[in-house]
């Protein structure tokens, strides 16, 4: 793999809609540095003790909790430090290194010394909302202040940044939501991402309200803010290279491409998922078990799935054939590129790349899917198709509707 | 519920390690009769007596047999029950009898005058009550010359009680009245006696007073069938003529029939022929339930047992056929009447290409059960299938239960529909078994159409009679008789389409009267009828198990039923869905089904991959359950909410 996430976990205090791995600090904790100093610790351990060293340098590095922008620098240099000790880091092509950054946590020299010492250049910035009541009502630790003046420090410093919204949050009208946009637009980021918001059981979210039922917009709503932000962005200058996301050409996240390419990636922390070697292998969300896990993997025992039993680390066995067919259909549709057919025929055989046709071919006619040729553009002949993609927004907006149907034939 | 009943039944034994036990004890059992000695020479027909036990539902019939049983020493007192117990879950969850069955006791009668006794050979053939199985009632009463009538002393005559006391009238048996259960505390003996007088004109003094759970009046009930049920009719010089009752399949045994043996004699060795088909057999054993099968090696004349003669399937006997010697011709006896299908339902399996699986359960159940009929069909909707074919809506439950229960067949059944007849212009007729078969735009004109029809009894407290004529009226009945039967009681007759009854009826009658009133009918022919079928389409194409032929008058409301009913169980599609129903090209009730908007997982990194892969295969398994129909996914939960009554 040429791409690594490193996850950290320390949040101020976790957002109403959160069921990520997270370490809730609190406001003002004493033994915050200590406890986060100690994690880094295991996660350096974990890096250098990783037994698939990347064949080739690494191209990515993704830093996401979390909050990381919580971690002081000198710590998130001993993580870049390892990492290239580990791995190395490209010289070929540029590096991304990526972080995610939360407003009112960081402040403008810890921006500098994050790009001049660490090589961190690209940020992530949580902004979610632009309106003081729902950060308040999402539990989030800044104000909207915050947000402009976060903005204006990476603005500053940084072109490739991207900004991080919330889309269906409570109260959300389509009138509110097109604000947001608007303010968004505004801020000029070279990327954006739209995360619609899912409620989870067991968060505070998932407490209070219920999927499409009032103060949450209805589906049918949701689905007008979904269009609405594929039109405004895309009007904007920005390209809508998959369902969540946005950017400036040149600007895609070329990390994040790598988990919808299905290629594999490290990584390292917390809870957090490598693919590796055709394996998927999740950390445990508990920090005792992952620390145990990190202990056995530096103390050179095979880390094997049994040898990890009790530790709640999970341990998927390599992908199967099948495995891998559905996670690059799941995956591949994603993308506004769409799933590359003739890859598909080389990697999985001429019948299967048949029959995938055939069930994208269904949804043609409803304009949910569009088979492209070579030079990408749209040709009504299967013969001559090259991708099949998705249509921007219908399309996207049923894409579990179409993938689980592809699921059913292939 | 009598556990001797049991004792004869063999269902499925390949998938009931029980069988294995049965078989072991059933053959020691038939070894040791010799050993007990039954000599059956020894009972002319004069010491012999034939009777049956009838009673509405849970007046205690199978308790007063388990009583009788136990006062002859046939089953041994509080033993037996569970080890023996091989019984029908559904007979057990449901307090009903499904089957026939018969048992031979020996009862010694003491003459008070010299005090002298004398042996008598009782046969109890046992009916099941329901009216859906009538037809093994009349079986049953054909071999008798006499019933024990049984009420229940709290509850008076109910309608099945009416059913089954013309029945046996009809059939010309003595009857001898049971008030059972006097020792309950609302037990009102001479209220049924004087319903009794007014209902059947049986006299008060005649009514025997029992409880079977306290053994109180027990003693007087077999003396009183030895007195006053002549014993049978048949003459032993005559050429051997025997009536088939029932039948079923034994795994070891092959067919084991059971009959009554009217005149002449039959023994182990004779060749023996079917009046009905014609076939000749060897008899490889007969003898007496006693409960069990034992070994006596004859039968003769009023005597009632089992027969083992080689038959390959249970369809070979048919219950009412007439067994004689091969080579002496005789005149059948009355009795033979095919199991007549009252209602049809469609039978598929749950999950469509499952067909295999439910074509071997259907074999074995149909081998045991020789009153259902089941043809393949094929519905666009469900795949392949089956058309049954059952004597009313609780043979059809208890058929399908027992499919589920006993072979583990998941399936579905399609709403119970019931047989007409169709008469088109050039004088062709089309019976219809399955609406969908039924063209919706014929090219020739129906000119008649006929529907079977039933005559209701129904017996309910006096204050419920105005909220079941409603009922009765509603579901176009022809009232044809109303009186009371006593003071607080109401007797109605109404002649009713079946199709009505079918549906629901006796749910709504239950709770309209909160349980208080009982409901019995009896199939009374075909009438014509302004009869309609309404499809049901989705975007444009008929979904056919859905359609359904329905009175004109009732068409608009049973039209907008269905499609209500579909859109609550239907998912948005990527597309808006149209729900119509239809009498011809004529539209009665639409609804639309909105297209689905969104259905998308907002974000989708590197560690959510599994969770994602996850949910998405959960809607895969959700789709693969659905039928497609045209364009439209209709979940197999949807077919099963759908058709479920």
């Amino acid at each position: 793999p040429t791409a690594a996430y490193v996850h950290l976990p320390f949040c101020k205090r976790r957002c109403h809609y959160c069921d990520f791995p997270i370490v809730a600090l609190g406001e003002s904790s004493s033994n915050a540095g200590s406890t986060m100093e100690s994690y880094v610790d295991l996660v350096c351990q974990e890096i250098a003790a990783e037994r698939s060293p990347s064949r080739g340098a690494l191209q990515t590095v993704f830093f996401g909790g979390g909050t990381p922008s919580l971690i002081p620098i000198p710590l998130l240099q001993r993580i870049i430090q390892a990492l290239e000790a580990k791995h190395g880091f490209s010289r070929d092509a540029p590096m991304e290194i990526s972080m995610e950054m939360d407003p009112g946590t960081f402040s403008r020299d810890y921006l500098t010394e994050a790009i001049q010492s660490c090589g961190i250049n690209r940020v992530s910035l949580g902004v979610q909302a632009f309106d003081d009541d729902l950060l308040k009502l999402c539990g989030r630790s800044h104000c909207l202040d915050d947000v402009f003046q976060s903005i204006e420090w990476i603005k500053d410093s940084l072109q490739n940044w991207s900004l991080d919204l919330i889309s269906s949050l409570p109260h959300h009208t389509l009138a509110s939501w097109r604000k947001s946009l608007e303010q968004a637009i505004a801020a000029s980021p070279a990327h954006v991402s739209i995360y619609d918001l899912q409620i989870e059981q067991g968060t505070k979210f998932g407490n209070l309200y219920k999927p499409g039922m009032d103060p949450l917009p209805s589906d049918d709503d949701s689905a007008e803010f979904f269009k609405l932000g594929s039109s405004m962005l895309r009007e904007a200058g920005y390209d809508h290279y998959e369902i969540s996301n946005y950017a400036r050409k040149g600007f895609q996240c070329r990390h994040n491409l790598v988990y919808w390419k299905n290629q594999g990636y490290y990584a390292y922390g917390l809870g957090s998922t490598s693919f590796v070697d055709g394996k998927r292998v999740k950390r445990s969300k508990r920090m005792r078990e992952y620390a145990k896990f990190v202990e056995a993997l530096a103390a050179g025992s095979p880390v094997l799935p049994e040898s990890l039993e009790g530790s709640r680390t999970e341990a998927v066995l390599p992908e199967s054939v099948e495995d891998r067919i559905l996670d690059t259909v799941m995956l591949a549709l994603r993308l506004a590129e769409g799933i590359d057919l003739r890859r598909f025929e080389a990697e999985f055989g001429s019948e299967l790349a048949g029959i995938l046709c055939d069930g994208l071919a269904e949804f043609v006619a409803s304009g949910n899917v569009v088979f492209l040729d070579a030079s990408r553009e749209c040709t009504a002949e299967r013969a001559g198709a090259v991708y099949g993609r998705l249509t921007d927004p219908n399309g996207f907006l049923v894409s579990n509707e179409i993938i689980s149907r592809l699921f059913c034939l292939v | 519920m009598a556990a001797w009943r049991a004792l004869h039944r063999r269902f499925a034994p390949t998938i009931r390690p029980a069988a294995f036990v049965w078989s072991a004890r059933w053959s020691s059992n038939a070894a040791s009769a010799a050993a007990k000695n039954i000599d059956l020479s020894k009972f002319p027909v004069s010491l012999i007596r034939n009777f049956s036990i009838i009673a509405h539902i849970d007046h205690g019939k199978s308790t007063l047999a388990d009583r009788l049983l136990e006062l002859t020493g046939t089953i041994q007192k509080g033993k037996g029950q569970p080890q023996y117990l091989d019984k029908l879950q559904v007979e057990r969850e449901r307090g009903i009898t499904v089957k026939a069955q018969t048992a031979t006791m020996f009862y010694d009668l003491k003459n008070e005058d010299d005090g002298s006794s004398e042996q008598y050979l009782l046969n109890l053939i046992d009916t099941p009550g329901h009216v859906d199985f009538s037809y093994e009632v009349s079986r049953s009463l054909a071999a008798c010359q006499g019933v024990l009538l049984v009420v229940d002393a709290t509850q008076g005559i109910q309608a099945q009680t009416v059913a089954n006391f013309y029945l046996a009238f009809e059939a010309n048996l003595t009857i001898i009245p049971v008030i059972n259960k006097i020792d309950q505390a609302t037990a009102d003996p001479e209220r049924v006696k004087a319903q009794l007088k007014t209902m059947f004109d049986l006299e008060p003094e005649d009514a025997l007073l029992t409880s079977a759970k306290t053994g109180q009046g027990l003693s007087e009930v077999l003396p009183a069938v030895i007195k006053r049920i002549p014993p049978p009719t048949g003459r032993c010089h005559l050429p051997l003529r025997m009536l088939i009752l029932d039948s079923y399949f034994d795994e070891y045994r092959g067919v084991i029939c059971n009959g009554a043996v009217v005149d002449g004699s039959i023994k182990k060795g004779d060749r023996i022929a079917s009046v009905a088909t014609g076939q000749t057999y060897d008899v490889l054993d007969t003898g007496i339930l006693h409960p069990e099968l034992t070994s006596t090696g004859m039968l003769q004349t009023g005597q009632v047992g089992y027969l083992i003669a080689g038959l390959k399937a249970t369809q070979e006997a048919r219950v009412g056929d007439t067994m004689h010697h091969a080579n002496v011709s005789v005149e059948a006896l009355p009795g033979f009447k095919p199991a007549k299908h009252m209602v049809f339902a469609g039978i598929y399996p749950a999950d469509g290409s499952d067909f295999e699986a439910l074509a071997q359960a259907m074999e074995r159940l149909t081998c045991n059960d020789a009153s259902v009929s089941a043809t393949k069909e094929t519905s666009a909707a469900l795949g392949i299938g089956f058309r049954c074919g059952f004597l009313g809506l609780l043979h059809m439950d208890v058929f399908h239960q027992r499919l589920e229960q006993e072979f583990g067949a998941q399936v579905i059944a399609t709403a119970p529909t019931v047989p007409y007849i169709f008469e088109f212009q050039d004088g062709s007729k089309l019976n219809v078994q399955n609406p969908a078969l039924l063209p919706s735009q014929p090219a020739q004109k129906i000119v008649s159409a006929m529907e079977p029809v039933v005559v209701a009894t129904i017996i309910t407290p006096s204050e419920h009679v105005g909220a079941l004529i409603t009922l009765c009226s509603d579901r176009r009945g022809e009232q044809l008789e109303f009186s009371y039967i006593d003071s607080q009681r109401a007797l109605l007759k109404y002649r009713l389409p079946l199709r009505e009854v079918v549906v629901d009826f006796y749910s709504v009658l239950k709770s309209i009267t909160s349980g208080y009133a009982s409901f019995d009918y009896d199939d009374d022919g075909y009438q014509e009828a302004d009869l309609v079928k309404v499809d049901v389409l989705l975007n444009g194409q008929a979904v056919d198990a859905l359609s359904t032929i329905v009175h004109q008058a009732k068409s608009v409301r049973t039209g907008r039923e269905i499609v209500d009913k579909l859109k609550k169980v239907l998912d948005r599609q990527m597309f808006e869905v149209t729900i119509q129903a239809a009498v011809g090209s004529k539209v009665i009730a639409r609804e639309s089904i909105s297209a689905l908007r969104k259905n998308v997982l907002a974000k989708c990194y590197g560690g959510d991959v599994t969770r994602k892969r996850k949910l998405l295969d959960k809607q895969k398994e959700g789709k693969k359950r659905m039928k497609r129909f045209g364009s439209v996914d209709i979940p197999q939960e949807a077919f099963h909410d759908l058709l479920k009554q």
